[in-house]
């Protein structure tokens, strides 16, 4: 394996002399330490110097104790699950899949049992806004809505000249949260072939 | 440098690099746990990761960019050990593979968005240094922990040529030769480097013990 650093830098530079063997006399040297200790006798700046690099190892070791409580807090995990590799490459094509999901949930039998089930506490509320509302409050606290996009996108207004005033419309969004347990990817079959659709499913990268 | 001087602290990891010729019952058993873990066996893989995660932290707080957490950066790495460990058919250049695995994340930490907010983050806390404002680890009375992260302040301005044999060593224990095998350099090299790694954490210290004065 190549070092993807350079080394070029250490023969341009190197590290002075009394440098390297209070390196040495750090990291625990026996024969550095005498040696720095021999030379400290003729020049006592040099041991001050020694005491110094030996309190930057007692740093280096508080260092070391954080690194490894970090460390041992990881641990390894149960199964592949590069989730965020996968879709953060994906980009657009994450979110036009997504949508996608989210029509065919639409249009799945689900919904006509969430539809009923809404006009079943429908009566409760006095207005749309009321029901709307009461919608973002309980996805809020089940943890689906992460909030509203504001403010609303405008599509366009006109004055409705009977005097109650203007026509404003609007499109709300909200973020939603869902999980799925598969989404789908449209892709050409060749240059000019028909498009297909690609079932990706957690823990395989691509099955169709 | 003496390598037996860290004998007793070396991490296991390594062990394998620097055991004698005539041990070759352990090397035979590391390279049965790494076929395992190939495998995809559960337990195997968590023992290779957990001999190898100290150093690789040592690792990636040498390459990680300000305001990255190591940790973030070392589930990145346990989960591509996870994902790709049966890519590897050579047990002995498992090391190798890590350490490039984790250059990799680091660098890609920086290229994040991540790295911005956790930046600006980083930037309120020095902000808040100078100030005379305390770190929350040191409201809650972990002066040790700030300590220490001050220091892997200091050591993250390093050049990563220079922070990682550093921390390598003095972080993990690692001898001259088996960082030099780990970047693939002559132990010359990894010396100087060491020395002077340590110079310039001296000056930055020295100058920042003048700045507080």
């Amino acid at each position: 394996m190549n070092d993807p650093q350079t080394s070029d830098a250490d023969s341009n530079d190197p590290a002075t002399e009394l440098d390297v063997l209070l390196s040495r006399a750090v990291a625990g040297d026996g024969a550095a330490l005498a040696e720095v200790r021999v030379r400290g006798a003729a020049d006592p700046s040099v041991l001050d110097e020694l005491t110094l690099w030996q309190a930057d190892e007692l740093r280096l070791a508080r260092v070391a104790r954080e690194l490894q409580r970090t460390a041992d807090s990881v641990d390894a995990p149960r199964s592949r699950s590069r989730t965020r590799e996968r879709w953060a490459g994906a980009g657009w094509a994450v979110a036009a899949v997504l949508a996608i999901a989210w029509l065919m949930q639409l249009v799945s039998p689900g919904v006509a049992a969430r539809e009923a089930s809404v006009a079943g506490i429908a009566p409760a509320f006095q207005s749309s806004e009321e029901a709307f509302d009461a919608y973002v409050a309980k996805a809020r606290e089940e943890g689906v809505l992460s909030g509203e996009v504001a403010p609303p996108t405008l599509l366009g207004s006109r004055e409705l000249g009977d005097g109650r005033g203007f026509e404003v419309v609007i499109i709300r969004q909200v973020i939603e949260r869902r999980v799925s347990p598969e989404i789908y990817r449209i892709t050409p079959a060749g240059e000019s072939g028909p498009r297909r659709t690609l079932i990706i499913r957690p823990r395989t990268d691509l099955v169709q | 440098m003496d390598g037996s001087a860290h004998t007793h602290n070396q991490h296991r990891a390594f062990a394998a690099s620097d055991r004698p010729a005539s041990e070759p019952a352990r090397s035979l058993a590391e390279a049965r746990l790494f076929e395992r873990a190939a495998k995809g066996e559960r337990d195997a893989l968590v023992e290779v990761w957990r001999a190898n995660r100290r150093w690789l932290a040592a690792v990636l707080a040498a390459h990680a960019p300000r305001g990255v957490d190591v940790e973030d950066l070392l589930q990145d790495v346990a989960e591509t050990l996870v994902a790709k460990c049966h890519h590897i058919r050579d047990p002995g250049s498992l090391r190798g593979w890590l350490r490039v695995v984790a250059i990799n994340a680091a660098r890609m930490a920086a290229r994040s968005r991540g790295v911005e907010l956790r930046a600006a983050r980083e930037h309120a806390l020095e902000h808040a240094r100078e100030h005379g404002l305390r770190h929350p680890a040191a409201l809650r009375g972990d002066d040790e922990r700030e300590r220490a992260r001050e220091t892997l302040e200091l050591i993250g301005r390093l050049p990563p040529l220079y922070a990682e044999p550093l921390l390598l060593q003095s972080a993990q224990g690692l001898s001259q030769r088996q960082i030099a095998e780990l970047l693939d350099v002559p132990e010359t090299t990894v010396e100087t480097r060491l020395a002077r790694g340590r110079r310039m954490l001296r000056e930055m210290v020295r100058a920042l013990e003048g700045q507080a004065t």
